[in-house]
């Protein structure tokens, strides 16, 4: 007779208008956040760990990802074939995703189907058996991915090299979520499962569903599947501390078409309330074709092919930064200070009504996209209660944005732009020459 | 979902669903790349980009006047909205998707009223467009995807209008003159029939309003243009593209694929989902979960009004490229000699069948299939039922549609992107035995 965890309700929350997010703490420590929606007979199953590459040792990079991409494989109770032949033949599908705070597994599935992804998942959280073998299979598809996605890939290789720049390579924000090359070949099966048994616990994981399926059978399914799991774990580490800021330029050679130039600024949490007005001077600034930077530097002074601003999401010390994809012909110190000067208009004058208002309506518009699907809500609310601990925050965010005045922008642009700078500038092989004739000149 | 006409001749689709406050609109036009005349490729993709950049005085049929606007008063309206346009070009269609936050509806239809009516294709424009879609160009030399697409659409459709690069030439932008481009746009864009669907929180009665308040009449069909289908590849031939100092390569082998709407479209579908198109598929098992030589590894079959392209995508290192290919091409003769196992049916049958309504999740999808099939001069319903046309599908009319669409050794073009010196390259083209053409990248965008 299978045991049955007790859990407790906690209170709902609303999320929007439209939708209320059930609470449930069990006994283990595992939170459910639960989420009905009948239009369609479907759902999104979905498990958010608090680990990410943040929890990994020095010189143990790229465990977290790693993992993630064995958690598919041999899983002691799952059918032959893994997860995903029994995923994909009930019409469903199945992925998972690593950064810097977060690790997240999901099915989308037909409604019928629920009860199978919490045994999947359930299983997932304590049944991994690994052998040599395996691990040394997927080291290969995970360098693969390496090579794709960062190696083989210039924005890939930017980003890199500038948070390693920006935070330092011992860092937990300093090195990349995949992993550096010389770190996965080296991880071992021993180094897999005791990052496994410290992190993948109940008190580290977040349950969430969306979709077409009754609570109390929900809860029933997830007391008897997941009570295997004792409630063991470390308790996690706080968010690591900002970096000692050191603006400086670095230049890299790459085989590139054309200059790639980044810029990035220390910036706050993404809980913090200033965090909100940098979304809105992101919009500003690089948000769209009308935004400053893209209209200026893409079709009024025609030297670059494009200009994106990003910033970053992390529970800790975040980053503001500016990317542009330069014209082969067009000289990165005319950009730079091109950017200084949108910068420091930006420091001298608050926003326009006119210019904010168009800013928090594209906010509101993408966040709205975000929410189409259920898979799409279901990820909203396990990254916001992951890494900020609110399920609901995404309105929040939308919130402040729309009470945040000019002034408090004003405020906070002042705060983030005084800081100088990191300048990584990517130019094609055949410069290399120029440049280090530029740099011997006395 | 509500199909309507409106009085000027327009045809709409409507699902409203007022779940989120915003409203998803696509505008469709069935003309796409293909159109481009021979020598001024990427005409077609100039043509419906300049749409967006400025407008001239515009007195729409119901609505107030709206002043000329110029590219940036344009692109800012749009954005103060809370709306965003994207133009999506495809070889025989055109798609005009806008999103907008439901209060400020009204004032976008306006904007997209003037945009397509009265747009101002000014020649200060064109030159700005063009000289950013040939910067655009420049810099798509960093990718060898995109490089690779071009290389294997030359050889897979050689003289077919499939074969030229939607977005031109560096040559052929470079000739192109804005009065090219007016004279198209009066020819095909402005002549051209068009559909509007409209997903969100809207209403029928709504949306009827708007394309009648907008949009002058248009005409119901056509001008005919004439595509023949595509010829067979003449065995196998091989391209690769020279990239300098890369870790990996990206392998694509390609065939043509499957016409929208003919009778063996459904039972190519399933025979794709069982080689290459899940996560559990032939190719999937064999490339990365026993060897490990590639983290993605998909097949995709494309379709169109004509057979389009069948494509396996895969990155091996350059260490395992001559094996991986070889896995590949043994791969592709058991399934194109054997068919697929009755296993392999179940397992894909079941998969797109239940998969179905994830396709049809948001209001937006649930309009696809008849906005598809009308852009493709498909009857209304012809891709509205997959689930019961799959569900129909035996073992014997998958395979019949896999021998007659394809044969081992005369429809095969391999194309591999990849770095390394000339002899090295040229030692793993000649174990394919084919014709082989050895691209430097730029001059695939020359």
């Amino acid at each position: 007779m299978p045991t049955s965890l007790r859990f407790r309700a906690l209170d709902p929350l609303p999320f929007g208008t439209r939708l209320s997010i059930a609470r449930f703490a069990f006994e283990n420590g595992l939170l459910a956040l639960l989420v009905q929606d009948h239009r369609a007979p479907i759902v999104s199953y979905q498990a958010w760990f608090k680990v990410g590459s943040r929890d990994e040792a020095v010189g143990k990079s790229g465990q977290a990802h790693l993992l993630e991409h064995l958690l598919f494989l041999d899983i002691l109770g799952w059918p032959d074939g893994g997860i995903d032949r029994v995923v994909e033949e009930a019409g469903g599908n199945t992925n998972a995703a690593t950064w810097v705070d977060f690790t997240h597994f999901y099915e989308n599935l037909p409604a019928s189907k629920l009860e199978l992804a919490i045994q999947l998942e359930s299983k997932r959280m304590h049944g991994l058996c690994l052998s040599e073998e395996r691990l040394e299979n997927e080291k290969r598809v995970v360098l693969s991915e390496r090579k794709e996605q960062v190696d083989d890939d210039i924005e890939g290789t930017t980003q890199e090299v500038l948070h390693a720049m920006a935070f330092g390579r011992r860092h937990p924000y300093g090195w990349p979520t995949i992993g550096w090359k010389k770190d996965i070949i080296a991880i071992t099966p021993e180094d897999c499962m005791h990052f496994y048994r410290t992190h993948y616990c109940p008190k580290r994981c977040i349950v969430v569903i969306v979709g077409d399926f009754e609570i109390e059978t929900a809860l029933s399914e997830i007391a008897k599947a997941y009570s295997p799991l004792a409630p063991r774990g470390i308790e996690r580490l706080p968010p690591p501390s900002p970096p000692r800021w050191r603006p400086r330029r670095r230049t890299i050679f790459r085989p590139a078409a054309s200059p790639k130039l980044m810029l990035a600024w220390p910036a706050p949490s993404i809980t913090s309330p200033y965090h909100s007005h940098l979304l809105l001077v992101s919009e500003v600034l690089g948000g769209g074709r009308s935004s400053r930077l893209f209209r200026s530097l893409v079709e009024d002074m025609e030297v670059a092919t494009d200009v994106q601003t990003h910033l970053l999401p992390f529970e800790g010390p975040s980053l503001f930064e500016i990317w542009v994809d330069l014209r082969p012909d067009s000289s990165i110190e005319e950009v730079l200070e091109h950017i200084q000067k949108e910068l420091s208009r930006l420091e001298d004058r608050p926003l326009s009504y006119e210019e904010l208002q168009s800013a928090r309506n594209r906010l509101e518009l993408r966040f709205f996209e975000s929410l189409r699907t259920r898979s799409g809500i279901a990820e909203e609310i396990g990254f916001c209660a992951a890494v900020t601990g609110d399920p609901a925050y995404g309105f929040v965010q939308i919130e402040r944005c729309r009470q945040s005045t000019p002034w408090e922008i004003l405020d906070t642009v002042k705060r983030v732009f005084r800081f100088p700078p990191l300048e990584l500038c990517l130019l094609p092989l055949e410069a290399r020459k120029a440049h280090n004739a530029t740099r011997s000149c006395p | 979902m509500k199909a309507l006409l409106a009085e000027n001749g327009i045809p709409l689709l409507v699902e409203s669903d007022d779940f989120l406050p915003i409203v998803d609109v696509v505008i469709g036009l069935p003309l796409g790349s293909a159109w481009d005349p021979p020598g001024l490729e990427g005409l077609t993709a100039l043509s419906v980009h300049m749409l967006r950049r400025g407008t001239s005085a515009y007195k729409p049929p119901k609505g107030p006047p709206l002043p000329a606007l110029s590219s940036q008063e344009f692109e800012a309206s749009i954005e103060r909205l809370g709306a965003s346009i994207e133009v999506e070009l495809q070889r025989t269609s055109v798609r005009i998707h806008a999103s907008v936050i439901r209060p400020n509806l009204a004032p976008l239809f306006s904007l997209l009223g003037a945009m397509l009516e009265a747009p101002a294709l000014g020649a200060q424009e064109f030159l700005r467009l063009r000289n950013q879609t040939m910067a655009h160009l420049e810099s798509e030399l960093d990718d060898d995807a995109f490089l690779g697409t071009l290389a294997w659409q030359k050889h897979l459709f050689r003289d077919h209008p499939f074969a030229r690069p939607s977005y031109g030439t560096l040559s052929s932008l470079a000739q192109m003159r804005v009065d090219q481009l007016r004279a198209f746009f009066e020819e095909w864009i402005k002549a051209s029939p068009m559909i509007v669907g409209f997903g969100g929180a809207i209403s029928p009665e709504e949306a009827v309003e708007l394309i009648e308040a907008n949009f002058g009449v248009r005409k119901s069909k056509n001008r005919p243009f004439v595509l023949s289908e595509p010829p067979p590849p003449k065995g196998i031939q091989v391209a690769i593209v020279h990239q300098a100092q890369r870790e990996q390569s990206q392998l694509f082998v390609t065939a043509l694929g499957a016409k929208l709407g003919a009778p063996s479209f459904y039972p190519l579908v399933v025979a794709n989902a069982a080689f290459g198109g899940m996560y559990t598929s032939r190719l999937v098992r064999h490339v990365r979960e026993l060897k490990g030589w590639s983290y993605s590894a998909m097949s995709h079959l494309y379709a169109d009004r004509v057979r389009d392209a069948w494509v396996i995508h895969t990155h091996p290192p350059l260490s395992v490229l001559g094996k991986c290919i070889k896995l590949e091409l043994d791969l592709i003769q058991e399934f194109w000699s054997d068919g697929i196992k009755e296993d392999e049916l179940d397992g894909a049958k079941r998969h797109l069948i239940h998969s179905h309504a994830f396709r049809r999740e948001s209001a937006f999808q649930r309009l696809s299939p008849y906005l598809e099939a009308w852009l493709h001069e498909l009857p209304g319903d012809a891709l509205s039922q997959p689930s019961e046309e799959i569900a129909r599908l035996t073992l014997q009319d998958v395979n019949q549609a896999i021998q007659s669409a394809w044969a081992f050794g005369h429809d095969l073009c391999v194309v591999i992107s990849m770095s390394g010196p000339a002899p090295r390259l040229e030692k793993e083209a000649q174990r394919l035995s084919g014709a082989l053409t050895i691209y430097e990248p730029r001059t695939l965008i020359r």
